[in-house]
C-alpha cells in the first residue's frame, strides 16, 4: 500500500512541517531554551494579556486606544516568541513529535483546559455581577485578550514547566 | 502522567552508545526521536514505549534485556 502523501502545511494546528521540523532541531538562540527565559516570557505575556483587559477600564478613548494597540502588538510578537521557546511542541501534529513529546504535549492541553475552565469561570461571574456590557463601543481588547489566552496558555504552561534543555552531545 | 514513577525501567543506553561510539543526535536519528529524549532516556526520567524500546536495542545492535530491564544492572555487566 502506498504511503499517503506527506502534509505541508497543517492548518487546523496552524502550523507547517518544515517549521515544526525546524524549530525541533535548530540550535539557533540557545538562550531562548533555558527556563528562567522561557519563564520570563510566560511572565511578560500574561503582564500584557492583563494590560490590554486594563485597558477597556481606561476612561480616556484615545488613551484606552493607544494602550490596547501597543500592548495587542507586543502580544503578538510575544505569542512568536513563547511558541518557539518551546520548539512548537504545544501546536505541532503528533506525526512530526515523538513519543516523549506527544504525552507532554497532551498532558500540558489537559493542565491548560483546566486553567481555561477557571479563567472563563471567573470572567462569567464578573459579567454576572458586574456592569458588563458589550454595547460598549472598545470591548474588542477584552475579546482579543481571551483569544490570545486561548491561543497562547498552552504554549505558557509548557514555557513554565518544561526544564532547560541541555546541550546536544 | 507519573508511569516511570511508579514503575522504573533501568536502562544501559547511555553505556552502550558511548561503547558504539554514537552520539546522542545520532542514536536519536536512527530510532526516529528528538536528541532531548535520548538524554531523558539515559537520566532515567522516561521510560520509553516498547516500539521504542525495540528501535533502540535494534541500533544499539543489542537484545532488549541487555539494554532495559526493571531490575537496576549490576555494575560492568
Amino acid at each position: 500500500m502506498a504511503e499517503p502523501p506527506r502534509k505541508k502545511i497543517y492548518w487546523t494546528e496552524g502550523v507547517t512541517r518544515k517549521e515544526v521540523e525546524t524549530a525541533l532541531s535548530t540550535n539557533k538562540y540557545p538562550a531562548l531554551y533555558r527556563r528562567s527565559v522561557r519563564r520570563a516570557l510566560v511572565g511578560i505575556y500574561a503582564v500584557l494579556i492583563a494590560l490590554l483587559v486594563l485597558s477597556y477600564s481606561i476612561a480616556a478613548v484615545k488613551l484606552s486606544s493607544y494602550v490596547a494597540a501597543i500592548s495587542g502588538a507586543l502580544l503578538i510578537a510575544m505569542y512568536l516568541a513563547l511558541r518557539y521557546s518551546v520548539r512548537l511542541i504545544a501546536d505541532a501534529p503528533t506525526e512530526l513529535l515523538d513519543e516523549r513529546l506527544v504525552a507532554i504535549r497532551d498532558r500540558t492541553y489537559l493542565i491548560a483546559y483546566r486553567w481555561l475552565s477557571l479563567v472563563v469561570g471567573i470572567i462569567l461571574g464578573f459579567a454576572i455581577a458586574g456592569d458588563f456590557s458589550f454595547a460598549r463601543d472598545s470591548w474588542w481588547p477584552l475579546v482579543v485578550a481571551l483569544g490570545m489566552l486561548i491561543a497562547g496558555l498552552p504554549s505558557m504552561i509548557l514555557a513554565w514547566t518544561l526544564p532547560s534543555e541541555e546541550p546536544q552531545l | 502522567m507519573s508511569r516511570q514513577r511508579e514503575d522504573p525501567v533501568f536502562n544501559r543506553v547511555e553505556e552502550l552508545r558511548l561503547e558504539r561510539g554514537l552520539t546522542r543526535q545520532q542514536l536519536a536519528e536512527a530510532v526516529g526521536v528528538h536528541y532531548q529524549t535520548i538524554g531523558y532516556l539515559e537520566r532515567g526520567e522516561y521510560s520509553p514505549s516498547l516500539i521504542l524500546a525495540f528501535k533502540i536495542a535494534k541500533a544499539l545492535d543489542a537484545g532488549i534485556p541487555e539494554v532495559f530491564s526493571i531490575k537496576p544492572f549490576k555494575k560492568g555487566v
